[in-house]
């Protein structure tokens, strides 16, 4: 039968191993869906602390490695102390009842190993924790690493598109300034053309008319110069400057015709022939250029686009040695050219 | 008087021992098919050590002991648990082995992104700076 010693040892056990049964965290439940490892690797050794469980050693060699169980055991909850292990207390409570039935050398021998077990079991649970805790955290930094990676490229990004934004904006108004630009200078080449165009009809209505003054007394010609009117002294009194009222009616119609070909210059010269001194004939084609100058800015001619200038005997067109000659060489050229 | 004390507190304490080994009996089936479905687990992920091994030979002791004797006895119990409790210790170690590898993965990793976050803070700094003194 069995001894009371004996009896209470096994209700004990019974009501550890009944918790055991009952209890869902006492053995991790690990299913093959929810926790496969992806790789598996040589199982490392846990600690070299905990002490080999040998069945066949003398009760007094268990006694002590009893000792060293719950050393171990409680070294290692202090080590790991952040996380729970539901079966570190079951391995101290098993611990505990080998104590209380050591004395038994049968009970001491039946529930030694799976207590030793028990505690290695515990021992690698927390560590296991302890390093998926381990994982948790590192793979949180990484997560706010990461989002702090993100968070800076979409600045950049902003800043980039930002910068590429007002880059093709000023783009834009660069082409569309040049566009104003170039239908401006398309604007002004045609209105500067449409002004020559005008301006060359002036110049071909002045000359057609300018050639309708073609007379006995004034002779029109055209040569690099410009347009050239001649006007014989004839025009003039007798060594004097004083314009006749002949002369007067002709610089008047050419003045009219001059006020619209406005984009011309007239030159005054006033030429002799040989006769008498140089000095006197200076003074006198001068004079007379003078003279049909101020008549025609008095007429309308704007004073800017008139010089007047005497050359004396020193131009002659024809020779001085016949009376012909000497005529044709006393004159007042008009010299109408272009700007 | 003392004779009928005796057999009162015989009586009781057979009583008791026949509730325990009832309670046995039950106790180390949920055992057996724990231990059955971690050795599952372990031979479905090549688990292997000298404790899967043992630990199986105690599955098959415990499931001869079952067929011989339906209400079991300590030992097969005892044997029962000691299984499961080796498939699973076997099971995290391979686990614990796993995450310190994931762990050691993790860190590298890390480290290589907060050097990236690094040349990334400097490249910010150099768009703004670029952008026109923006900072």
């Amino acid at each position: 039968m069995f001894s009371i010693n004996k009896i209470s040892v096994l209700l004990l056990l019974s009501s550890v191993s009944i918790f055991s049964a009952q209890g869902s965290t006492s053995i991790p439940v690990i299913t093959a869906e929810e926790e496969a490892p992806a790789v598996v690797e040589e199982a490392p050794a846990i600690t070299e602390e905990i002490p080999a469980v040998e069945e066949n050693v003398a009760v007094v060699d268990k006694k002590n490695k009893l000792d060293s169980l719950e050393i171990v055991l409680i070294d290692a909850r202090k080590m790991y102390s952040n996380v729970n292990s539901p079966l570190y207390s079951e391995a101290l409570a098993r611990v505990k009842s080998c104590r209380k039935v050591e004395a038994d050398e049968k009970i001491l021998n039946l529930i030694y190993k799976p207590t030793a077990k028990f505690v290695e079991a515990a021992i690698v649970e927390l560590e296991l924790k302890y390093n998926l805790e381990l994982l948790l955290k590192s793979k949180n930094n990484r997560i706010s690493v990461l989002s702090e990676i993100h968070n800076i490229q979409n600045q950049i990004t902003a800043i980039e598109k930002g910068f590429s934004s007002d880059l093709q904006k000023n783009l834009e108004q660069q082409k569309q300034l040049t566009e104003e630009q170039r239908l401006q200078a398309e604007a002004e080449k045609a209105r500067r053309e449409q002004l020559e165009a005008e301006a060359l009809a002036r110049q071909q209505d002045a000359e057609s008319k300018l050639r309708n003054l073609q007379s006995e007394l004034i002779n029109v010609k055209k040569d690099a110069r410009g347009i050239i009117l001649s006007m014989s002294d004839i025009l003039f009194a007798v060594g004097k400057a004083d314009l006749t009222s002949d002369l007067k009616t002709s610089l008047a119609k050419i003045v009219g015709i001059l006020t619209v070909y406005k984009e011309s210059k007239i030159l005054v010269e006033g030429h002799t022939d040989n006769t008498g001194s140089q000095e006197l004939n200076n003074r006198l084609s001068l004079a007379r250029a003078e003279n049909v100058m101020n008549f025609m800015i008095k007429q309308g001619l704007q004073s800017e686009r008139m010089t007047s200038k005497g050359y004396g005997m020193t131009q002659p067109v024809a020779d001085n040695a016949t009376k012909e000659g000497r005529q044709k060489n006393r004159r007042v050229d008009l010299i109408i050219a272009d700007k | 008087m003392q004779k009928i004390y005796l057999l009162v507190v015989m009586a009781t304490l057979t009583l008791m021992m026949s509730s325990c080994a009832l309670k046995r009996s039950s106790m180390a089936e949920p055992y057996l098919n724990k231990a059955q479905d971690l050795s599952s687990y372990c031979e479905a992920n090549n688990i292997t050590n000298s404790e899967v091994d043992e630990a199986r030979e105690l599955i098959t002791k415990v499931e001869t002991g079952l067929k011989n004797s339906p209400d079991g006895d300590d030992e097969t119990w005892s044997n029962a648990e000691l299984a499961s409790m080796m498939l699973s210790k076997a099971i995290n170690i391979h686990q614990l082995e796993n995450a310190k590898n994931e762990l050691s993965d993790s860190e590298r990793k890390l480290k290589e992104e907060k050097a990236t976050l690094k040349a990334y803070k400097s490249m910010l700094n150099d768009v703004k700076v670029s952008k026109g003194g923006v900072q």
